[in-house]
This record gives C-alpha cells, sequence and structure tokens, in this order.
C-alpha cells in the first residue's frame, strides 16, 4: 500500500505541464549553435578567405548570437512536460508548436547523464528512447537531480522496491586497480596514434609560428642536432609509448570511471563515468546481440569485455549509442551476464560449423597481394618486407581458421573468431529478423554457401558453409522465428 | 508455453524451401528490364563511338589507348550485365508460405532472402513511371534493424502485390 502511495505521490508532481530548469536555455543555445554551424559551414569557410566576408562578421556573430540566444529563451518557455493519462506528453516547438504523447507503456528505456556543467547546478539530463517503428527519442536536458529521478522511476516503471534492492547487488563494480588494468591492457598504438594524428591537426594552422621558431635556433645547435638524430628515434618511441599508455589511461578513466552494472528481473542499469555521469537502464527483450571482446593484453590480465547490442528501429538505424560496453569482466560475470540476458540459454552444443578451407584461401590471397606493389617496386628492403608480410599474413590466416567456429545449440548461434584479438558473437534463434543465403557463381559449383542471420542489432555472418548445413540452419532459425510468441525487443 | 523449448522437432521434419515452388517474375517485367538494358547500352554505344567518328573525320592522329581501354571496360561491362538479366531472370522468383515470404535472385552473385511474417514493420508498394507503364511494381518489406526495405521484391505483379499487402496486413492485426 505505501509503496503505491509513493508511486501515486510522485506521478502527481508531473501532473501539471511544467518547465525544464531555466539552465535548459544553455543546452538549447548550445544545440541550436551547433545545428546552425552545421548548416552555414561554408559560409564559415568562407571567412577564412573572402575579405568583404570577414569585415562583417564581427556584426554578423553578434547578431547570431542574439537571434540563438532569443530563440533559446523562447524554446525553453514553449517547452513544457507532464504525465497524463499514463503517458508523457510534450508540448515543444519554436515556430511550429508540436504535442508529443508517448504512453509509458511504449517507453523503452530511460537514460540519465550528468555532464561537468549540469553536476555544478545539481542538474540532470533525461532521455527516453521509444524505438517503436517511429524510433522517436526526447531528451529533456535540465531537471534538478530529484525530480529527474521521480519521473525516471514513473517512466522506466520501477517500483520503489526494486529501485533499493538493485543497489546491493552489482555485478560489477570497476574500483581504480581495475581501472588502472583496463587502461594499461588497451590499444595504445592506436591512441598513440590518433593523438599524433590529433596534435598535427591543432599544429597545421600554427605552421608559421612553428617555422619561425626553428629558424631562430642558432646553428651550432642545428650542426648538434643533425648529427645525434640517430638518439633522437628510441626516445620518440619512448615518448610515443608513453603518450599511448597516458591516453589509453586517460580514456579508461573518463568512460568508466566507477562502472557499476547492476542485472535486474528484467533490465540492466549501467551507471559511471567521470566528467558525464550517466545512467543507462536497457531492458533484457531489447538485447539482441552479445559480443565478447579480448586483446592479448586482456587476456593476460583475466578479463575480457562485453559488447551489448541493442534493437536498432527503422528510423534510429545508424544512431551512435546503440551499442554499449561493459569492460573488465571475468568469465564467471560473463557467464552471469549472458545468462540472465538471453533466459534458458541451452548451452548444449548441438553442431559445430567451420568455413571450408576455400575461404580461408581466399583471404591469405587477398592478404598476399597486400604487399605485391611493395615486392614490385620496393627494391631489396620492399621484397624482404613483403617476405615479413607473407610469413605473417600465412600465420595468421592459419590461426584464425583453427579458431573460427560456429556453435549451434537448440536455441542460439554463437560465432568465434579471431586470433590476437579474438570475439565471439551470441544471438538466438527466435529473435532473428531475416535470415539470407548468398553464394557466388564459383563457390556454387562447390556446393558452398554464405548464411547471414540478420538481427535487430546486427548480423551474424557465417561463411563457406556446405548448402545442405546453409539451408536446414536457415530452416531452423524460421521455425524457431514463426513459432515463438517470446517478446523479442 | 513455447513449444521450442520442448527441443523435440527432428530436423529432417523441417519444412524446407523448394526450389521448383517458387514463382517466376510477370515476363513483361523480363521486357522492361531488357528494355532499360537496351537504352543504356545505346546511351553507351553514343557516347564512345561519337568521338571515334569525330577522330576518324578530323583525322588529328591516333585514337588514345584510353579511349580502346574505356571501349573494352564498357563491352564486358554490358555482357556481364547482359548475362546477368538473361540467366539470371529465370532465377528470380518469389515463394510465399504460410508464415515466411522468400525472394531470390542473381546469376552472379545468389541471394535467397527470407523475412518471416511476424517480424514485418510495416510493407510499401512503390511504382515509378517505367514500372507503371508495364504494369509492375516493386514491394518493399521493412523489419527492424537497419534503414531502408530489407526486402525488394521488384518486378512484381500489381494485383498480386496488393493481395499479399491486405494478407500481410490482416496478419499484423491478428498477431501473424
Amino acid at each position: 500500500m505505501n509503496e503505491q502511495a509513493e508511486e501515486h505521490n510522485m506521478s502527481d508532481v508531473f501532473s501539471d505541464p511544467r518547465r525544464q530548469h531555466v539552465l535548459s536555455i544553455v543546452r538549447f543555445f548550445i544545440k541550436n549553435g551547433w545545428t546552425f554551424l552545421r548548416s552555414f559551414w561554408p559560409a564559415f569557410a568562407g571567412l577564412a578567405f573572402n575579405e568583404n566576408i570577414r569585415l562583417y562578421s564581427g556584426a554578423a556573430i553578434v547578431l547570431i548570437v542574439a537571434l540563438l540566444s532569443v530563440a533559446a529563451i523562447i524554446e525553453h518557455w514553449k517547452y513544457t512536460f507532464h504525465i497524463e493519462n499514463a503517458a508523457l506528453v510534450i508540448h515543444r516547438g519554436l515556430i511550429e508548436r508540436e504535442k508529443l504523447v508517448i504512453p509509458i507503456e511504449r517507453i523503452q528505456a530511460v537514460h540519465t547523464e550528468q555532464s561537468w556543467w549540469q553536476r555544478i547546478f545539481g542538474l540532470n539530463g533525461l532521455r527516453v528512447d521509444t524505438a517503436g517503428s517511429s524510433g522517436a527519442e526526447v531528451e529533456i536536458s535540465a531537471l534538478r537531480t530529484e525530480l529527474a529521478d521521480q519521473l525516471r522511476h514513473i517512466l522506466s516503471k520501477e517500483s520503489p522496491k526494486t529501485m533499493r534492492e538493485k543497489e546491493s547487488t552489482p555485478l560489477v563494480h570497476l574500483d581504480w586497480r581495475m581501472l588502472l588494468k583496463i587502461g594499461l591492457t588497451q590499444n595504445h598504438l592506436r591512441n598513440a596514434a590518433i593523438s599524433f594524428g590529433a596534435v598535427l591537426a591543432f599544429m597545421e594552422p600554427f605552421e608559421d609560428v612553428i617555422s619561425a621558431m626553428t629558424d631562430a635556433v642558432s646553428p651550432v645547435w642545428k650542426v648538434l642536432i643533425r648529427a645525434l638524430w640517430v638518439l633522437f628515434i628510441p626516445l620518440s618511441i619512448l615518448l610515443f609509448g608513453m603518450i599511448g599508455v597516458l591516453v589509453s589511461l586517460l580514456g579508461a578513466v573518463i568512460k568508466y570511471h566507477q562502472l557499476q552494472v547492476v542485472i535486474e528481473e528484467s533490465a540492466l542499469e549501467i551507471t559511471g563515468g567521470f566528467f558525464r555521469k550517466f545512467s543507462y537502464r536497457i531492458p533484457l527483450p531489447k538485447i539482441q546481440l552479445f559480443e565478447l571482446r579480448s586483446s592479448v593484453l586482456q587476456r593476460l590480465a583475466g578479463f575480457e569485455s562485453v559488447r551489448i547490442h541493442q534493437a536498432r528501429s527503422q528510423a534510429a538505424a545508424g544512431n551512435a549509442g546503440v551499442n554499449l560496453t561493459i569492460p573488465g569482466l571475468n568469465p564467471t560475470q560473463v557467464l552471469q551476464l549472458e545468462q540472465a540476458i538471453f533466459e534458458a540459454v541451452s548451452p548444449e552444443v548441438l553442431s559445430t560449423l567451420r568455413p571450408h578451407d576455400l575461404y580461408w584461401i581466399k583471404r591469405w590471397i587477398l592478404r598476399l597481394s597486400l604487399a605485391i606493389p611493395l615486392f614490385l617496386i620496393g627494391g631489396i628492403w620492399g621484397a624482404l618486407l613483403a617476405l615479413g608480410w607473407g610469413i605473417w599474413s600465412t600465420w595468421a590466416v592459419w590461426e584464425s581458421r583453427n579458431r573460427f567456429k560456429v556453435c549451434l545449440s537448440t536455441s542460439e548461434c554463437t560465432v568465434w573468431w579471431g586470433w590476437l584479438h579474438r570475439k565471439k558473437k551470441l544471438g538466438v534463434f527466435y529473435k532473428m529478423q531475416r535470415v539470407s543465403i548468398r553464394t557466388n557463381l564459383f563457390l556454387k559449383r562447390k556446393r558452398l554457401s554464405n548464411v547471414i542471420l540478420h538481427t535487430a542489432a546486427g548480423p551474424l555472418f557465417i561463411p563457406c558453409i556446405p548448402d545442405e548445413a546453409a539451408m536446414r540452419l536457415r530452416d531452423w532459425t524460421l521455425k524457431n522465428v514463426e513459432i515463438s510468441s517470446k517478446r523479442w525487443m | 508455453m513455447n513449444p521450442f523449448e520442448n527441443s523435440a522437432l527432428p530436423l529432417d521434419g523441417l519444412p524446407e524451401i523448394e526450389s521448383a515452388s517458387f514463382e517466376m517474375m510477370p515476363a513483361r517485367y523480363r521486357t522492361m528490364r531488357w528494355t532499360v538494358y537496351g537504352f543504356v547500352a545505346l546511351l553507351a554505344l553514343l557516347l564512345l563511338a561519337s568521338p571515334i567518328v569525330w577522330w576518324a573525320f578530323t583525322e588529328e592522329g591516333d585514337v588514345p589507348v584510353v579511349f580502346w581501354i574505356l571501349i573494352a571496360a564498357a563491352a564486358v561491362g554490358l555482357m556481364v550485365w547482359g548475362i546477368e538479366e538473361w540467366k539470371g531472370f529465370k532465377i528470380r522468383g518469389v515463394l510465399v508460405r504460410e508464415h515466411d515470404l522468400t525472394f531470390r535472385s542473381g546469376y552472379w552473385v545468389f541471394e535467397e532472402l527470407t523475412v518471416p511474417f511476424n517480424r514485418i514493420q510495416h510493407s510499401e508498394i512503390s511504382q515509378g513511371p517505367l514500372s507503371r507503364s508495364f504494369q509492375v511494381c516493386t514491394l518493399k518489406l521493412y523489419t527492424a534493424g537497419s534503414s531502408g526495405a530489407n526486402l525488394r521484391v521488384p518486378g512484381m505483379d500489381v494485383e498480386q502485390a496488393k493481395r499479399l499487402r491486405a494478407m500481410l496486413d490482416e496478419r499484423a492485426g491478428r498477431g501473424a
């Protein structure tokens, strides 16, 4: 009774139309400003070249900022929300008024976010994902934290009891030690290369300044540098590596600080973040694919990363942010998560498929062909490098061939692949959207086909298997989809 | 409960998609495809032949080699496309079963795509000016998970497509 009364009181708070916190004006200003920049960037590019445009740029900027500010204030004023007849009703629109009615039962997920500026003012942002065929997504960007929490609980149909319960049993809670491990096991080479590229792009406009500085270097130093440049090579490699590690560590802290994953009865709750605090609540049926990834370093440290692929609706397809990564899971946690997401998965493998060797020969030839130009025009060093590449490719393809397998049980299909970077992708048959068998003239003669099982979050690709197995797999999948009455999204 | 969880289905008892039961596209759709082919081939011929004729009349040196390469590439391209039309049309076909729809196509690259009715989000019938004159249309079925139509059946008879869509709507109404 108390819980019901509590819930009722919470709904009452939102029964009348209300506005967001006045600071939502900042959010509207930034959002509109960004849209404006994206739409009129050629005009801004013109600023750099045309003297006439530059002459009036000061006045134009003042005018634009003033217009954007007025628009943001009006937009804040016109944006109201309330709960009416078990639906979230939003009135919005600057010029054209829009009324949005989202029945609470249609709401798929409610996420809260808190960036640094919102934290300073004790505010929270709320994102409501409906993911129906309309693909509508609504954002309420500035609400006092307690109000945001209340609204979230009403919209996500959480009872206060589950709210309290879930705090006690997190599946994952990343502490500083684990965060350090995750940071240290990332791809430092890639991170260093990205930061190096970013620095280069940033330095380009200052090219004149840099060349003036190098000209100012005394001739004695120049001679010294010319003589000792070889010594700089190990030093710069060390620096490059250190930058990579540092960027990885910083990235891990910013992304996964205090990451906590809680499995609830029907949803997965993920919270964390350093600058931008987030809280995602993903209903379990919405999860379509489960992906496990690990690099050599991560395997040595004894953990793997899980990537969760959520369903994409038609209109929302291609939108970023539908996949979530949970790093630092040990095998037991992975299993727990897998079982929670796909209830009643049958672990017994009934059949194992492997691609025909022709598939690997094709991949091997493709990889080798990359080195042909190097071999032809690179001289002796080029030939040696091409030979090295050839040996490496042969080894890599051989190892990948040995590790690739597709395990089929009565209810699920799991694809394992990769050698240094190992991956596993798991999908359940009844969630598939469509099945495709694809082959070409050459494979057809060998009676081989590729099977693609499409889920609402991406495909599972099974290459080069015998025709008969492909058709069986297709028919089995269709049978499961067609007789299933389970909720797939 | 879900009978699937009993896992008592014998693999041999699964309903198969038999190649003999596919329904071919109407003959007028073949005419339409050959018309498009002929038009494109004519355009390519005109585009490539006119400079050669011009060269021959003005007699300003030899025709550049690049031009011959372009002509050869166009000829090979048209030949590959022609074979696809000639051999591939017989493969094109649609099979409607009680619970799903399958469309197969392609001679060089063959694809057989099946969409179960209970996964269709919405459907669409589209008809351009050319298809209208040949009384055919494209049936598009949309499922979740990617943008654009997930199954396109071009060259369907208009009446047939409408009947199929009515059946899909009826199924959607009673929850497939």
